[in-house]
């Protein structure tokens, strides 16, 4: 994965991602999906700030007119390039179908009562979720889409040399 | 023909039921919530008769503390009447309920009345025991006695000086008024912080608490709460009197009640939190919803206060039973009924029947129990009356109150009007987890909900037992 790829594959799983979140959580209620307005709402407030950071992180990027011509450069770490910025994004997903699958199955209708998620405990699992993205994307975001000639390159690696002693 | 109507007291049975009408006819007052009344006022002239007339009903003790008492009853009575029913005496006009309307400036405010009765207190003794709660001297005639140091109680809770630190609201079985206490400063609340710790991990784990075999609720009018202010009191005989005093449902069967404390009945108002005691119906060791709460503690960021055996006031602790409506079926004797009683006239029998059988059947399902009254427990469970998908926990209490007509003539009961009280407490949850905090009163929309499907039910099962039902409108039945 190059690094312009990396930019685009988060922009893109953001704006994915911010669209079926929202999407879904709006339609939840009204569609029998175990969650009130209130609740709903409050998981939206959770979710959506992350991806829109990174969406409005790379928008910044795009217009902002310094730095045009640096490059992030990666040298030889970049084949893990790709795996930091899919593998945070895949699981997150994967964990927010699991979690959302978990919370409307035991609170469907013929549950067995006090066996249910609660959405203290739905808020929990996503904050959990996002956790993994905080640790990993939004680091690589900060690289890959800064404006400051600090972050622009990736200090080169230095080979470790046994000391002397 | 002439009716003389009479209502009837013989079918009110388990506990003294605080209904809109009785509300405002309790033997209580105070002012120190002045601002919590939700009552319509009356008039203080008849309030003073009803007090005094509380005061004498419940002085049902014997020996020489009664004689005692009752002596000090009249001349409490004269003295009232001396003043021509003015409220000389600071009796209110109308009770004041502990519910959902408590601010900050209410409690600071009964901080501040607490304080200056005690000091009114102290002003009128001449020599005052040093233990804390003793009994003073009067320095002054009875009447002004009365009125500087019993302004807002009840004349036979006169004597003491209640100083802090007062004693923290002993968890017991719900009464609808305890006298004495209020809500006080944590601070000032012996062990005042330890208690509402553990209040509060009461209400975390949801724990049913006091399960007793019984409905738990003394009920006959003007007879002496189960009340632990009173083993307060500085009469001997009051204590012994108010021990063993909680009546039993007259035909408990296996059922039994516990109590709860739980979060945020009533709820939140602004910064104030509560946590409120309640009591839970059991029948076939299902529960229903915590119901008949009052308020115990409030927090806020700015201070906490908990229910205390202050002295002085006597404040009605009210539940939070809603909706509450009325259901009358009218039957005069010469209606034909379709009875379930074989002498051909509709009894009391067969409207608990027909009523217990309304909240029993479908849609309500409800776990019932015949006594005086009707009692119905949904615990629970996913939701057959609420659209959408809700989980419910409820309550259901249906009293019914005949009042016979008779013809003034003959003395023969010619008809009978039967007024159903039904008083509701429901929980919803839209998710299935257990954890109490999450139980919540339903919005008014879905209050309404249930309480249409109640009154329809009512409407159905009560319809049949009529060989000719009319309708007038949505709250009342006419055999024909």
């Amino acid at each position: 994965m190059t690094v312009d790829g990396a930019r685009s594959w988060i922009i893109i799983t953001s704006l994915v991602v911010t669209g079926l979140t929202f999407g879904f959580l709006v339609a939840a209620p009204p569609l029998g999906y175990p969650l009130g307005w209130d609740q709903s709402q409050r998981i939206i407030e959770i979710l959506l700030p992350v991806f829109l950071g990174y969406v409005g992180t790379a928008t910044h990027f795009v217009f902002h007119t310094r730095n045009q011509d640096q490059e992030l450069q990666l040298g030889s770490r970049a084949p893990l390039l790709g795996l930091i910025i899919r593998g945070p994004i895949v699981v997150f997903v994967s964990a927010c179908v699991v979690i959302l699958f978990a919370f409307g199955y035991s609170n469907r209708a013929n549950a067995i009562q006090g066996e249910g998620m609660s959405v203290d405990q739905l808020a929990w699992a996503f904050t959990a979720a996002l956790g993994i993205l905080s640790v990993s994307t939004g680091v690589a975001v900060s690289y890959l889409f800064s404006l400051s000639d600090h972050a622009a390159t990736v200090p080169p690696v230095v080979p470790s040399v046994p000391r002397q002693g | 023909m002439r009716f003389a109507s009479k209502k009837s007291n013989s079918h009110r049975g388990g506990r003294k039921r605080v209904s809109r009408g009785d509300r405002a006819q309790a033997c209580l007052g105070t002012d120190l919530y002045q601002n919590l009344k939700i009552l319509p006022s009356g008039s203080g002239g008849a309030n003073n008769s009803r007090k005094v007339s509380c005061m004498r009903s419940q002085l049902n003790l014997s020996g020489s503390p009664r004689l005692l008492l009752v002596l000090l009853a009249l001349t409490s009575d004269r003295y009232l009447q001396a003043q021509g029913g003015t409220s000389q005496l600071h009796m209110e006009a109308a009770p004041v309920e502990l519910t959902r309307s408590i601010s900050l400036d209410d409690l600071r405010n009964g901080d501040a009345a607490l304080e200056s009765l005690r000091s009114q207190r102290r002003a009128a003794c001449l020599k005052q025991d040093t233990k804390p709660n003793a009994y003073c001297l009067w320095a002054a005639p009875l009447p002004t006695a009365l009125e500087r140091t019993a302004p807002h109680a009840a004349f036979d809770r006169v004597s003491g000086v209640w100083d802090p630190p007062f004693r923290s609201y002993g968890i017991a079985r719900i009464q609808n008024f305890t006298a004495l206490a209020t809500f006080a400063p944590v601070a000032q609340v012996t062990e005042g912080a330890e208690t509402l710790k553990r209040w509060t991990e009461y209400a975390d784990s949801g724990q049913l608490i006091e399960c007793a075999n019984a409905d738990s609720i003394p009920d006959e009018p003007h007879r002496w709460p189960d009340n632990l202010a009173l083993r307060n009191s500085s009469f001997p005989a009051l204590r012994a009197v108010s021990m063993g005093i909680a009546e039993q449902d007259p035909r408990p069967q296996k059922a039994s009640s516990c109590l709860v404390i739980v979060h945020s009945l009533p709820p939140p108002s602004g910064d104030l939190a509560f946590l409120s005691l309640c009591q839970v119906i059991l029948i076939n060791g299902l529960a229903g919803a915590p119901a008949d709460c009052i308020p115990i503690s409030a927090s806020s960021s700015t201070g906490q206060w908990a229910l205390a055996y202050t002295g002085g006031f006597e404040v009605l602790l009210a539940d939070n039973g809603k909706p509450d409506f009325l259901f009358n079926l009218f039957y005069s004797r010469g209606s034909r009924v379709a009875g379930l009683h074989t002498n051909g006239h509709l009894q009391m029998e067969d409207v608990l029947g027909a009523a217990e059988l309304a909240i029993r059947s479908t849609p309500l399902k409800l776990q019932t129990r015949i006594s005086t009254y009707v009692l119905g427990i949904g615990p629970r469970r996913h939701s057959d009356v609420l659209p959408g998908n809700w989980n419910e926990e409820v309550t259901v209490r249906i009293d019914v109150d005949p009042t016979y007509s008779t013809d003034s003539t003959t003395n023969v009961v010619v008809a009978t009007d039967f007024d159903l009280e039904v008083s509701t407490t429901i929980l919803v949850n839209q998710q299935k987890d257990s954890d109490p905090k999450h139980w919540h009163q339903p919005d008014p929309t879905q209050t309404q909900v249930w309480t249409d499907a109640i009154k329809r039910r009512l409407r159905e099962e009560l319809s049949h037992l009529c060989a000719s039902p009319r309708q007038p409108d949505d709250f009342k039945l006419v055999c024909n």
